[in-house]
C-alpha cells in the first residue's frame, strides 16, 4: 500500500520536474537568441545629458543601435556612435564619430572661454569623437582620441516606446526636476514647451555663460517636458556638425 | 497510380526535412552554448610571436583564459591578460598587466639602446600592460596606457605544448612592484 502510494508520487513528481524543465529550457533558448541579436545585430540604447543637444534630448531617448557596420568597419565622419567610455570602463556614452585615423580634425578646444582652434591627427587604430554640444560634452577633445576597439554599435534610429517613457521618469532624478509626466491637455503647448527648452539650452549656450546646474535648475519650468513622437524616423548624417571642420 | 507514388514520396521528403531541420538546430544549439560559454566564461588562445619569452614560446603556445574576473574588475599587476590593440583592432595581443588605473609605474624606456627609466602615472580607467620580454615588444611603452575595456581575459592555464601544461603563477619575470 505504502509502495504503492510512494511510486504514484515519484510519478506526479517526475512529471512536474520534467515540465519545469522544459519551459524552462524553452525561455533559456528564446533569451540565448535574444542575446545573440544583441549583440551582433541591433540593441537598443537610452541615451541622457547635455552633450548631444539638441540631436538628442537631455532627459533621454531610446534608439537603435546596430553592430554590424563597426564589425565590417564601415563607420565615417559624421555618424553617431555608441562607445564605452575610455575613463569609466562599465559607462556606454553616445558621440559624433568626426574622424578616423589618419584623418587631420580641428577642433575648438574650450568654446566656452575662447575661440581658439587646434588641429590633431588621428593616430593609426584610434578615432575622434565629439558631442554635438560642444559646450557640454566630454569628448575627445578631453581624453583624446580613442581606440577603435572601444566602438559598439553605431546609431541609426530613434525609437518611441513606452519603455522610453518609463526610464524618462526615472531619468528625471538625474536632471533634477520635479515634474509630474502628466499629460498636458493642449498636445500643441506640450511641444511648444520642449522647443522652447532646447531654444533656451543653444541660447544660453552660444552666450557662454549656462552650466550644467543653471540647466538643471530651469528644467523645473518646463513642467511638462515629453519627448515628442513626431521626431521618430532615421538619423540623418548631415547633423549639426560639419563633419569636414 | 501516379497518385501513390506521389504522396509516397512526399511523405518521405517530409520525413527527411524533418530530420534534417532537427538535426541543424540541435547543432545551432550546441554553438549557440559554445559561443555563450567562450564569451562569458572562458576562452582559448593562441599566442606567437618574441613579446613574452620566456613566459610563452616564439612559436606559439595554447592557453586558457577567463572573461570572469575581467568583467568583476579582479585583475592586479601581475596577471597576465588578453587585450584587443588599440592600434590594430582586429588584433587581440597577450600581455602582462603591470598597473592599474592611479598606479605609479616606472619603466625602462629603451632596454636596447640605453638603461633610462621613466616613471608615468597611469590615468583614470586605464592600465599599463608590458610585455616579458621587453627588449622585443609593443606594449604600454609605445603606445601608452591602454582603456580597461579593451582587457579581454585574463590568462590562468597554459595548455600546449602538453609538458608546459599548468597554470601560470603570479610571479613571473617582472617585480608588480617595480
Amino acid at each position: 500500500m505504502v509502495g504503492l502510494v510512494g511510486r504514484l508520487w515519484n510519478l506526479q513528481y517526475k512529471s512536474i520536474v520534467k515540465e519545469a524543465s522544459g519551459k524552462t529550457l524553452a525561455v533559456a533558448k528564446f533569451f540565448c537568441v535574444l542575446h545573440v541579436t544583441n549583440t551582433y545585430l541591433c540593441t537598443f540604447a537610452l541615451a541622457y545629458g547635455p552633450s548631444m543637444v539638441p540631436t538628442f534630448n537631455l532627459t533621454g531617448d531610446m534608439y537603435l543601435a546596430e553592430r554590424l557596420s563597426i564589425k565590417f568597419g564601415k563607420v565615417g565622419p559624421g555618424d553617431v556612435v555608441l562607445l564605452r567610455s575610455p575613463e569609466s570602463p562599465r559607462k556606454v556614452m553616445v558621440k559624433r564619430l568626426l574622424g578616423l585615423e589618419s584623418h587631420s580634425i580641428t577642433y575648438v578646444v574650450d568654446p566656452m572661454k575662447s575661440d581658439r582652434c587646434d588641429t590633431i591627427v588621428v593616430p593609426k587604430g584610434h578615432v575622434w569623437v565629439e558631442g554635438d554640444n560642444i559646450y557640454n560634452s566630454r569628448d575627445s577633445r578631453q581624453f583624446g582620441p580613442v581606440p577603435y576597439g572601444l566602438l559598439e554599435g553605431k546609431v541609426f534610429c530613434k525609437v518611441t516606446t513606452f519603455l522610453s517613457l518609463a526610464h524618462l521618469m526615472l531619468n528625471f532624478d538625474a536632471v533634477n526636476c520635479t515634474s509630474s509626466l502628466s499629460q498636458p491637455k493642449n498636445k500643441r503647448r506640450q511641444s511648444l514647451y520642449n522647443f522652447n527648452c532646447y531654444i533656451w539650452i543653444a541660447e544660453q549656450s552660444r552666450k557662454a555663460q549656462s552650466s550644467w546646474i543653471k540647466i538643471e535648475m530651469d528644467e523645473r519650468q518646463c513642467k511638462t517636458y515629453i519627448w515628442p513622437p513626431k521626431e521618430f524616423g532615421s538619423l540623418m548624417k548631415s547633423g549639426m556638425k560639419d563633419p569636414d571642420l | 497510380m501516379v497518385g501513390l507514388i506521389g504522396r509516397l514520396w512526399n511523405l518521405q521528403y517530409k520525413s527527411i526535412v524533418k530530420e534534417a531541420s532537427g538535426k541543424t538546430l540541435a547543432v545551432t544549439k550546441f554553438f549557440c552554448v559554445l559561443h555563450v560559454t567562450n564569451t562569458y566564461l572562458c576562452t582559448f588562445a593562441l599566442a606567437y610571436g618574441p613579446s613574452m619569452i620566456p613566459t610563452f614560446n616564439l612559436t606559439g603556445d595554447m592557453f586558457l583564459a577567463e572573461r570572469l574576473s575581467i568583467k568583476f574588475g579582479k585583475v592586479s599587476p601581475g596577471d597576465i591578460v588578453l587585450l584587443r590593440s588599440p592600434e590594430s583592432p582586429r588584433k587581440v595581443m597577450v600581455k602582462r598587466l603591470l598597473g592599474l588605473e592611479s598606479h605609479s609605474v616606472t619603466y625602462v624606456v629603451d632596454p636596447m639602446n640605453s638603461d633610462r627609466c621613466d616613471t608615468i602615472v597611469v590615468p583614470k580607467g586605464h592600465v599599463w600592460v608590458e610585455g616579458d620580454n621587453i627588449y622585443n615588444s609593443r606594449d604600454s611603452r609605445q603606445f601608452g596606457p591602454v582603456p580597461y575595456s579593451l582587457i579581454e581575459g585574463k590568462v590562468f592555464c597554459k595548455i600546449w605544448p602538453p609538458k608546459e601544461f599548468g597554470s601560470l603563477m603570479k610571479s613571473g619575470m617582472k617585480d608588480p612592484d617595480l
